[in-house]
């Protein structure tokens, strides 16, 4: 049976699954490189303590110098501090020789901080009724700020997330409206699309957020629960189980850059196969590129910063379209995530709460 | 006719963004999720501000909403449900819950305690100030639902089928909450889980015990079980099921003394599993994780 519409809603997600995959790579790639995390998180700490000086010696302290790779020899900054090292390193470095809970000390070393506005908000941090000990007041203080530094991070990712999306679809020239019509009027092309669409959908989501967040390993303990997610000793996730990290969902295979390569790139748009090329010159040439391009540019990248996740549940909801009265197809994970997930539910009409 | 085979092109990028879902978060104190994660029930003393006039139709799900406050004990936007409110074990309960309703005197009450977003709110903070709900149904993700004992009322026998309401079937409501997503976050004092909109209660399932049940602190069990649908297919494994003290299904559990491999033929309501949720942040601590939503069943009724 031919659908050709959903053929071409599937193989359009196809590709812009594949876009944000290769965007995803190159924007972790980058980040791990420039050392993103850790540049944010030194900036949330200056915001926190206002004064470049004292950070400075948090960073050199002990607690947190280990989780430095040695950084004197140009070793990277940490991507993680806990809130309870911060604490103890802060709490170390105001009371001076003083046992760092030493809270006479503490206040001490606060007042000697001078008309500076870390003075103000340290003094009034010491003093929430709402925690126990100064540690405690310092691990909630810091812990608040880091939060702002994920969102940070979040943001600065997006941003470069949206660079590369544009980088990458005007390098392969990867135009929304021309792929769509060469898709529409290439059957034969649309139908290989298609088909390497249902196996990367069998590679399962590109992403952990698929995976369960705990393992209950004893059948018979059912209040015993394993966390799935195992950090570095920097704290950034690395994965949990084998199934996590599994390559394959997460980067684009030498079969699927070859098909990329047969619908998009810039073979008939190059200026020596404009045709007015011999007329008018490269600026007419860059403007012409505008005028035809632009707009499937735009739209790529717009999608493409949608996230690969993202495009694979829409892939996995065109295709259950597409073989609706069929059984779901089976991955390779628990049963349940085996099933392809139904079509958007319908609002609940009864049961409700 | 262009444009229109032009908007045909964009469609998937257009139903892409119709798809887009909006994330909704409650920040949990740690020690309550701590003290419930592996407890079948919740104890409050809940204020009735507005409930229901009288119960919904059977076809619709035959609960009674109402909309309250315990601030003490839950301290968020919620709501408490009776089940089989229009059967006459529930009578005195219901008679109860109107005598009381809005004159802001705290009841005890006792009954599955649940955290779903069905019905969220964009943020809520455990202990605020809780308002007084407008409605009987005000934005919240907690739910005490169904209710067990209301007052001196023990209601426990209404966890039973409500005759003449049809519930989802097991496949696809299923395969629905193995697809909900989850982000957890936490500090030393809380948690902070951030998931969108979810639904779909009262599922019939065929549940095959994979463990034996473990007695709770509450008196409680829970269990680990494979779901399967209407046609025996596999649906989900490993899902915490809870039973809730006193009711017909626990009854049927510890009577039949039944254990790993024995099956049940049930009708349950989700919730988060905040067992999973605190065994996560324990590791992952502030570290933003996301995974998929880790749920448990309320086990509300047993099928023959």
């Amino acid at each position: 049976m031919s659908f050709p519409y959903l053929d071409l809603a599937i193989a359009m997600s196809f590709i812009f699954l594949l876009l944000a995959l290769t965007c995803s790579t190159l924007n972790e790639t980058i980040a791990g490189i420039i050392n993103s995390r850790g540049k944010t998180l030194e900036k949330g700490v200056v915001e926190l303590l206002r004064d470049t000086g004292l950070k400075d010696k948090v960073y050199a302290h002990p607690l947190i110098q280990g989780l430095q790779k040695t950084m004197t020899a140009g070793g990277r900054l940490p991507s993680y501090i806990s809130s309870n090292n911060f604490a103890l390193a802060l709490m170390d470095i105001l009371t001076g020789p003083a046992a760092a809970n030493d809270h006479g000390a503490l206040v001490q070393g606060v007042a000697q901080l001078g008309n500076s506005p870390l003075k103000t908000v340290l003094t009034a941090v010491l003093q929430n009724p709402k925690f126990a000990t100064d540690q405690e007041r310092l691990e909630a203080w810091f812990e608040q700020g880091m939060g702002r530094v994920s969102g940070w991070y979040k943001r600065t990712s997006q941003v470069r997330v949206f660079v590369l999306a544009a980088i990458v679809t005007i390098l392969m020239n990867a135009d929304t409206l021309k792929i769509a019509r060469t898709l529409w009027n290439n059957p034969t092309i649309s139908a290989v699309v298609v088909e390497s669409a249902k196996e990367r959908l069998q590679k399962g989501r590109p992403d952990a957020e698929s995976l369960p967040m705990v393992n209950y390993d004893n059948p018979d303990d059912p209040t015993a629960s394993t966390p799935t997610v195992v950090l570095d000793k920097d704290k950034n996730i690395v994965s949990a189980t084998d199934k996590v990290s599994t390559p394959e969902k997460d980067i684009v295979s030498p079969d699927e850059r070859k098909l990329l390569g047969q619908v998009m790139g810039w073979q008939g748009d190059w200026y020596d196969d404009w045709p007015g090329h011999a007329d008018h010159g490269f600026v007419s040439w860059i403007f012409y590129l505008l005028k035809e391009r632009l707009g499937g540019w735009v739209i790529t990248i717009l999608a493409i910063s949608l996230g690969a996740p993202f495009w694979f549940d829409v892939l996995n909801k065109f295709m259950n379209a597409r073989n609706a009265g069929k059984p779901p197809e089976k991955s390779s994970e628990t049963p349940s995530a085996q099933s392809t997930p139904p079509a958007q539910p319908q609002p609940a009409q009864a049961g409700q709460s | 006719m262009k444009s229109i085979k032009k908007l045909l092109l964009i469609a998937p990028l257009l139903a892409g963004f119709s798809l887009h879902a909006q994330n909704n978060t409650v920040v949990l104190k740690r020690a309550f999720v701590e003290k419930y994660k592996d407890r079948a029930t919740i104890d409050a003393t809940f204020i009735v501000d507005r409930a229901h006039k009288k119960p919904n139709a059977p076809s619709a799900d035959g609960d009674m909403h109402v909309a309250g406050r315990a601030q003490k004990e839950v301290g968020l936007p919620m709501v408490a449900e009776v089940m089989n409110a229009a059967q006459k074990g529930q009578a005195a309960a219901v008679t109860e819950i109107h005598a009381v309703e809005g004159k802001n005197s705290a009841v005890p009450l006792t009954g599955a305690w649940r955290f779903w977003f069905e019905h969220p709110a964009k943020q809520q903070v455990q202990f605020d100030t809780v308002p007084v709900p407008g409605n009987t149904n005000p934005d919240h993700s907690f739910e005490i639902h169904p209710i067990s004992k209301f007052d001196t009322n023990g209601i426990a026998g209404s966890f039973q089928n409500v005759p003449g309401f049809t519930p989802y079937d097991a496949e696809k409501a299923f395969s629905y909450y193995e697809k909900l997503k989850v982000t957890v976050s936490a500090t030393p004092s809380a948690v902070t889980i951030s998931a969108a909109k979810a639904q779909y209660n009262y599922t019939e399932f065929k549940m095959r015990l994979a463990g034996t049940p473990k007695k709770l602190a509450d008196g409680g069990y829970a269990v680990l079980a494979d779901v399967d649908g209407a046609g025996d297919e596999a649906v989900a494994s490993n899902v915490r099921m809870i039973f809730v003290p006193g009711t017909p299904p626990l009854q049927q559990l510890v009577s039949d003394k039944l254990g790993n491999g024995d099956e049940m033929h049930v009708i349950g309501i989700p919730r988060i599993n905040l067992n999973a949720i605190s065994s996560m942040v324990a590791v992952s601590g502030s570290t933003p994780v996301s995974r998929k939503l880790p749920y448990e069943m309320i086990v509300v009724a047993v099928l023959k």
